[in-house]
């Protein structure tokens, strides 16, 4: 039998729950399938409720993973395979070639200032540009970089080899090739994440067709001092400061259309009352104006943080949802139509900004994983639990448990918790298996 | 039983009134089979009226009038003579003897008149034989209601659909969601309804926007059908004139002789692989508008509406296709269906589908996007698989344009704004067919509205002309700010009702920014069949 834990997803669920075994002295395989760990919350620039940078409390247990001698990072990796039962899960798992040897990479960046492939940068909503040899985001981890094979110019002409020729560690490495590795592992936890929906298709909010309409975790990016603007809001088509802010959420949530999702995604309101206030923090003159369909603030200090927006960052709440909006082409102005409860009118709002608080799914490959592991699904994608309210971390495969929105929406707070719950469920079937074998 | 024919006369007060009056003091005799309606003049009399009273089983209308010159109203009895025009071209479109009414100038001191007038029509009624064209229908029947139809219990009260609404816009006392939130309150089965279900346009914006999938439009047929059956059928712009004549239809030994439009150039089939389904088109021609003043301008627009179905046909035949066209259509049933009616709805279509299929047809284009909807959409739900292909004409011209049998070289130089039609580009997703169509036409510039395609705003025009007012004419004076501010100089549109709906605003009295604004209004058919007409002026 092994002892071993595999965590597949490296978000801060993820990383919670291998911490919690490591800590526990079980070895941990984490793997992720991005090219550094720390999933969506790597993306935020504060969480709520107590506006706290995200990286800045991320990125320490990022790096206690990393450096955890009960820990195993296999990044740039996904499961292919799996079988067995607990104690002893056969799982096969690709490692994808970064064409980077990692023990000889320092991550100095000289490759990155050197390659002339410019690709969008995913890492910040694709509103700028990185090179097809890349680290994600500064604090990544591990800290190596990774070649993008779709866009590398050398893998697909075999001209260039700039990267090569700078390394001073001579890192990079063409003839890499994908590697499977086999893990045997006793238990498993899912913690794969969530996906966020496109709002392309609502053509009444007209993301995608006016500038200066984004979605939330474009948004989150902008304000980032470490975002592709530094921080600065600034609107289209004369880069102005904007002074009126519309945030919309539920967009896409609480849907039953079509493409959208019928649950309400439980992070939206406080979302959308930090992106508020984090407008104010960021320029005195500046109004805004959130739409709710109902205010879901529940939570320890959630409902005293949306009073808080009120009262002290001068944040207007309007009950309803907006029909429509439409651009003034020439300003960029955008006109949001909302009906005023007070008198039933349909009221056109003239804001420079506008935020939807798009709707989040589990992970796109959540499903595929399901078929590879054999753990259900609900309806709505989400991993089951084995029974919601007495085992909310048990999936409905023994020995596999689940942690993070890929089993229900959830906010950071409630990911950390069930994955150390997940954590201790797994030990738990470790160490009952440990007695029977003896 | 020997049968007595039943007459309807209308008699004016000032004249035909007090003749037939005098008739009795003066104990002339005559048939004992006329029940009079005293009117204050014979102008207060409406086409629907006459309608009504065949609709209602009479067997013959007698109008009675003062006689010409002699109105006490001054001019009262000339518009009641232009409407008995209409009446009996009407009468015979639907193929009824237009002699079942007839129109007679009767002074007061005239009582011997009177009694010949009666005499003598009752005898040619009594030759004509009873009224055999009273529809069967029973009144209305309930459009089948249903929490899970409507999805009405899922609102979340986030008033999307009232900040999309055309009419809240407009009139902020109108609100989809409080109708819909009053619904979840309101036990269901009480008999009543929404004391504005009229109001609403059935565009179809806020179901589109709808999160949570209530489908308004449906809460509305079924309000409708309620209204309908307490009594309220609400006001008929129109007087019911257009509902009458398909109640009329609903017979299924009706023989119209609707195919007058049709001139020699023409070339049709009774059988064949393509169908054109004309709609309504040659009612709207005398049903409408053409007893208006003709300072008005909205004679013209009967006249114009037919030019649709002469422009698809021209265009059918230029490109070597000989559509069918049936002489015994009726109407596709959208407006029944929209206003809760849906035992006539029924009726309408089975007939319609008979006849579609025993023409053989395997194509039915139709250039009407209510019609469209309605044959496309509506037939199949109620009716099943259908085996024959439904096109709105612009799919179907625009393969044609593309395919070169249709060649736009004739030069249109002007700025065109599209009305989507809800049932055309909302309701079933002809969006760029139309687009395709007004691109291929040289020097048509084509202006896109703030909300066009599947967002495309309502051209105010309400389902089966009913609660046609102010309200939609604010909705229709904001599309023409809209076109005139996009320096646009015509609006094009697919569907006649827009187009209809439009042309009333326009010649109606505008506000005084609209005042000035030089402003065409055109169906797309129209606008193809002139750039294909090959060049020259």
């Amino acid at each position: 039998m092994s002892e071993d834990v595999l965590v597949i997803g490296g978000g801060v669920a993820g990383i919670q729950a291998a911490l919690d075994l490591g800590d526990r002295g079980l070895r941990v395989h984490l793997v992720e399938k991005k090219p550094s760990i720390g999933g969506t919350m790597a993306l935020l620039d504060k969480t709520f409720p107590t506006n706290d940078c995200s990286i800045c409390i991320l990125a320490p247990k990022m790096n206690e993973c990393a450096a955890h001698p009960n820990i195993t990072i296999h990044t740039y990796s996904e499961v292919l395979s799996m079988e067995g039962k607990p104690g002893n899960f056969k799982v096969k798992v690709l490692k994808k070639a970064r064409l980077v040897n990692e023990t000889k990479c320092t991550g100095c960046g000289d490759c990155m200032r050197k390659c002339p492939a410019k690709v969008p940068n995913e890492y910040n909503q694709n509103l700028d540009e990185r090179r097809a040899i890349y680290m994600p985001f500064p604090q990544a981890v591990p800290r190596k970089a990774t070649i993008d094979k779709e866009h590398c110019i050398y893998v697909i002409k075999e001209k260039c080899g700039a990267c090569k020729k700078v390394c001073k560690a001579g890192a990079v490495d063409f003839e890499q090739k994908d590697q499977e590795i086999g893990l045997n592992v006793g238990a498993m936890i899912i913690a794969v994440g969530l996906s966020i929906y496109d709002p392309s298709h609502l053509t009444e909010y007209g993301y995608g067709r006016y500038p200066n309409v984004h979605t939330s975790m474009e948004y989150e990016r902008l304000i980032c001092a470490s975002g592709p603007t530094g921080g600065h809001l600034e609107c289209e088509p004369d880069k102005r400061q904007p002074k009126r802010m519309a945030f919309i959420p539920c967009v896409g949530s609480r849907d039953v259309r079509p493409g959208g999702c019928s649950y309400c995604c439980s992070v939206c309101c406080m979302l959308s009352t930090k992106d508020a206030m984090l407008a104010r923090e960021h320029y005195d003159d500046i109004e805004s104006f959130i739409f709710y369909s109902d205010l879901r603030t529940s939570g320890k200090g959630a409902h005293e943080y949306m009073e808080r927006a009120k009262k002290d960052y001068g944040v207007t709440f309007i009950h309803g949802k907006p029909g429509d909006i439409q651009e003034n082409p020439e300003t960029g102005e955008l006109m949001v139509s909302y009906t005023d409860e007070q008198n039933g009118k349909i009221t056109n709002l003239k804001v420079d900004f506008v935020v939807l608080s798009t709707a989040i799914m589990p992970a796109d490959d959540a499903q595929k994983l399901a078929r590879v592991t054999g753990v259900d699904t609900g309806p709505d994608r989400f991993f089951k639990a084995h029974n919601c309210q007495t085992h909310p971390t048990d999936t409905t495969m023994p020995g596999i448990f689940v942690a993070g929105y890929c089993e229900s929406p959830k906010d950071v707070t409630e990911s950390v918790i069930q994955a150390s719950g997940a954590a201790a469920r797994a030990a738990e079937t470790i160490s009952r298996l440990r007695r029977l074998e003896k | 039983m020997i049968w007595e024919p039943r007459i309807i006369a209308f008699c004016c007060n000032w004249c035909s009134y007090a003749g037939a009056d005098l008739a009795g003091v003066s104990r002339f005799q005559y048939p004992s089979d006329i029940r009079i309606i005293r009117v204050m003049c014979s102008g207060r009399l409406e086409l629907h009226f006459v309608l009504k009273a065949l609709r209602s089983g009479a067997d013959g209308v007698l109008v009675t009038g003062c006689h010409p010159g002699d109105c006490h109203y001054i001019s009262g009895n000339e518009k009641t003579q232009a409407r008995m025009g209409n009446v009996s071209r009407i009468l015979s479109t639907l193929g009824i003897e237009p002699e079942r009414v007839r129109l007679e100038w009767i002074s007061a001191s005239e009582g011997q008149r009177f009694a010949q007038v009666v005499t003598d029509f009752v005898g040619h009624t009594r030759k004509l034989g009873p009224n055999r064209l009273v529809p069967e229908i029973t009144g209305p029947v309930g459009y089948e209601d249903g929490g899970g139809k409507t999805g009405f219990e899922y609102c979340i009260e986030c008033n999307k659909c009232a900040s999309s609404c055309p009419i809240t816009r407009v009139d902020s006392t109108y609100s989809p969601s409080v109708d819909v939130f009053s619904k979840s309150i309101v036990p269901r089965e009480d008999g009543t309804y929404l004391p504005r279900a009229y109001d609403c346009l059935t565009c179809g914006l806020c179901s589109q926007r709808c999160p949570s999938g209530v489908k308004y439009e449906e809460l509305i047929k079924a309000e409708r059908s309620k209204a309908r059956a307490a009594g309220d059928v609400g006001n008929c712009a129109h007087g019911e004139t257009l509902e009458l004549i398909s109640d009329f239809q609903t017979k299924s030994d009706l023989r119209q002789r609707r195919l007058g439009w049709i001139s020699d150039g023409f070339e049709i089939s009774s059988k064949g692989d393509l169908l054109y389904f004309v709609g309504c088109l040659p009612y709207f021609e005398h049903a409408l508008f053409n007893d208006a003043p003709a300072e008005s301008g909205l004679s013209k627009i009967g006249h114009e509406i037919l030019d649709i179905a002469r422009s698809t046909m021209a265009l059918l035949n230029r490109a070597g296709i000989t559509p069918t066209v049936l002489p015994d259509e009726r109407c596709c049933g959208h407006d029944s269906l929209w206003t809760g009616d849906e035992e006539k709805f029924r009726k309408l279509a089975s007939i319609n589908i008979e006849n579609i299929k025993d023409s053989g047809a395997k194509q039915v284009v139709v250039a009407c996007a209510e019609g469209f909807r309605t044959l496309k959409m509506d037939y199949p739900k109620f009716f099943g698989d259908l085996g024959f292909e439904v096109l709105h004409t612009t799919e179907f011209f625009s393969g044609l344009v593309e395919e070169g049998k249709l060649v736009p070289n004739r030069p249109l130089p002007i700025v065109a704004g599209f009305q989507d039609p809800c049932r055309l580009g909302r309701h079933s997703n002809v969006i760029d067919a139309p687009r395709k169509i007004l691109n291929s036409i040289p020097e048509l510039e084509l202006v896109e509205f703030d909300m066009a395609g599947r967002d495309s705003d309502c051209c105010g025009g309400p389902n089966g002309w009913i609660n046609c007012g102010m309200l939609t004419r604010l909705i229709q004076h904001q599309k023409f700010r809209e076109i005139v501010s996009k320096g646009g100089n015509t609006l094009v549109t697919a569907c006649p009702k827009c187009l209809i709906h439009f042309k009333c605003a326009a010649n109606s009295r505008l506000p005084s920014d609209l005042s000035d604004s030089k402003i065409e209004f055109s169906d797309i058919n129209v606008l193809l069949d002139i750039a294909t007409r090959g060049e020259g002026p």
